[in-house]
């Protein structure tokens, strides 16, 4: 199996990436290299998804954070931010 | 000064031979002299730093300090740091001023560290060599052609210079123990869940795990013992009761059984490594410990099935940067979508954008099986490698890299020749194992590690052992001749 440009340009608008087409090459290198995985047999093996298998712990459904809202709208990078909205390109004319 | 151990610098505070405000300026003169050869601070703070000093001497005038009061250390640019630039050695946080403090942090300034500065390292974690970050390559203090490895290079080529007592890391896939071996010092990566991930920036979730770096296993352990702990804020936080380390510290290794994965010795081993790792086993032998020949037959696949569910999970971690609410904004965007794409496009360098492509495509549809839930599987299959070893013995040992630090530039023309550097650190956070590297020998001017892995938990462990060994050694008090 190797990557396509029409994969790269697919997977790239998923990641709301701009890739240059040179990424192919190394994509197609990783994807061989880690595709081995696929020869071994892993029938009846359940999938590991956490180290030691941890369940998510749970809490009570409370609020425990205060607001702090204009502390995180002072972190946007220039200021783009109106009546307490992030400002972002037009979207409708 | 600068040679000196946390333990033997504790007790100078403690009877007032030194104050924490001179000590802390002695570290910031040496940044100021060294860190221009090294490139392995992103910010440092010195007036946080005198002012957290001055209040560690008042702590020590009261009569009430810790083993880590007025001690200087560093914190991987990687853990949020209130009101100082967290940048994660990327474009896209450049300008990003952290909110509040990592777990890890809190419990080090409650612990009356001094926090010097924040340290270089690959973006977003992702790399061992700390030649991808948006401050530029980090130099190995061996030798500044080489790379200090990564991606705690930063931290790792800090304290082999002495610019800092020690330092915080963050090992997703080797990225404490493969740099301290590189730089020749001591690192671990405690057992996922031992160390509280909040305000750790992820990479990849069920693999990320901060850890302390120093000279010394019992530099170390004092680390430890205050980053540890539960933490109702990471919900994968271990509840496990955190032993005292210094304690364990001189437990005779007399009858410890330690297995030696053949896996781990094959042909991909410089020779030389393999000479000084086995002859830092010896050195545990001579104190009574014994030792054994064990398998970890799925090694081979722990490489590949890393760079399946690291990327995975990075992917969507790293979703949450789109420029709008923080971090890197592009000029004059066309529309939303090309804000979007193009504040994630210029704000991510290329090994992020790379692993980003990764982990998108084996999560897509038509390919999270073969891809993702085979890789979990292969997962299993190597966690349970090690359980099926740990019966047997009480710990592993083995090379903590294949060869020493490589020069800068010579593995970047192919991604997956820079993967492989981590083939026998990989395996360990798959399975949410502890390990440590510390350095036993040189080959060519260039320290070498050698990696000690224990059963969950078992930190403590691992301390004692490597402590044992740095009793009978010196390797690990060598110091690169330039920065002496």
């Amino acid at each position: 199996m190797s990557f396509t440009q029409d994969d790269v340009k697919k997977l790239a608008y998923l990641a709301r990436l701009a890739v240059d087409h040179s990424i192919v090459e190394d994509l197609d290198k990783i994807l061989h290299f880690v595709g081995k995985i696929s020869d071994i047999d892993t029938k009846n093996v359940i999938p590991m998804q956490h180290a030691g298998d941890n369940i998510q712990r749970c809490r009570p459904d409370e609020v425990t954070e205060p607001n702090v809202r204009e502390l995180m709208q002072s972190l946007v990078p220039e200021d783009a931010t109106a009546a307490g909205l992030y400002l972002v390109p037009k979207v409708v004319e | 000064m600068h040679n000196k151990s946390i333990t033997e610098l504790s007790a100078e505070l403690h009877n007032k031979e030194i104050s924490s405000v001179e000590l802390t300026k002695f570290f910031l003169e040496r940044i100021k002299k060294f860190d221009g050869k090294l490139n392995s601070l992103v910010t440092v703070t010195e007036e946080q730093a005198l002012a957290a000093a001055a209040s560690a001497d008042q702590i020590i005038a009261k009569g009430t300090p810790g083993p880590l009061t007025g001690i200087p250390i560093l914190h991987k640019d990687i853990f949020c740091t209130e009101g100082v630039k967290t940048s994660c050695g990327s474009r896209m946080l450049d300008n990003f001023v952290a909110p509040y403090d990592a777990t890890v942090v809190t419990k080090l300034k409650q612990a009356g560290t001094v926090m010097l500065g924040k340290t270089n390292m690959d973006e977003f974690a992702m790399g061992s060599s700390n030649e991808h970050s948006y401050y530029g390559a980090v130099k190995n203090p061996w030798h500044t052609d080489h790379v200090p490895g990564g991606s705690s290079g930063g931290s790792a080529a800090a304290i082999a210079a002495r610019l800092a007592v020690a330092a915080s890391g963050t090992d997703t896939g080797g990225s404490i123990r493969q740099p301290a071996a590189l730089s020749g010092i001591t690192g671990i990566k405690p057992t996922y869940g031992l160390v509280s991930r909040f305000g750790m920036i992820a990479y990849a979730s069920s693999l990320d795990q901060g850890g302390p770096m120093a000279a010394s296993a019992a530099d170390c352990a004092l680390m430890l013992q205050a980053m540890a702990g539960f933490d109702s804020k990471d919900s994968t936080s271990s509840k496990t009761e955190v032993p005292h380390y210094k304690e364990h510290l001189n437990y005779s290794v007399k009858g410890l059984k330690i297995g030696l994965p053949r896996e781990f010795f094959s042909s991909d081993l410089s020779p030389s490594i393999s000479d000084a790792v086995h002859e830092a086993v010896r050195e545990l032998e001579k104190l009574g410990a014994t030792i054994k020949d064990v398998s970890l037959p799925n090694t081979h696949l722990s490489i590949p099935a890393y760079y399946i569910i690291a990327p995975a999970e990075a992917s969507s971690n790293l979703a949450r940067y789109d420029g709008i609410r923080f971090g890197y904004r592009c000029k004059d965007p066309k529309d939303l979508a090309d804000f979007y794409c193009r504040n994630r496009s210029e704000g991510f360098g290329a090994e992020v954008r790379r692993r980003i492509m990764i982990g998108t495509y084996v999560l897509s549809a038509g390919y999270y099986d073969a891809f993702y839930v085979k890789a979990q599987k292969i997962r299993r299959l190597i966690a349970n490698d090690f359980s099926n070893a740990l019966k047997e013995v009480d710990v592993l040992m083995g090379p903590t890299t294949p060869d020493v630090a490589f020069k800068i530039g010579a593995n970047n023309a192919d991604p997956v020749s820079m993967y492989l550097n981590d083939i026998y650190t990989v395996s360990i956070n798959l399975a949410g194992l502890p390990a440590l590297s510390m350095p036993c020998g040189f080959v060519n001017d260039l320290p070498v590690g050698v990696q000690i892995i224990g059963n969950y938990f078992q930190e403590a462990k691992l301390l004692n052992v490597a402590h044992q060994y740095q009793k009978v050694t010196e390797w690990h008090m060598q110091m690169p001749p330039a920065f002496a």
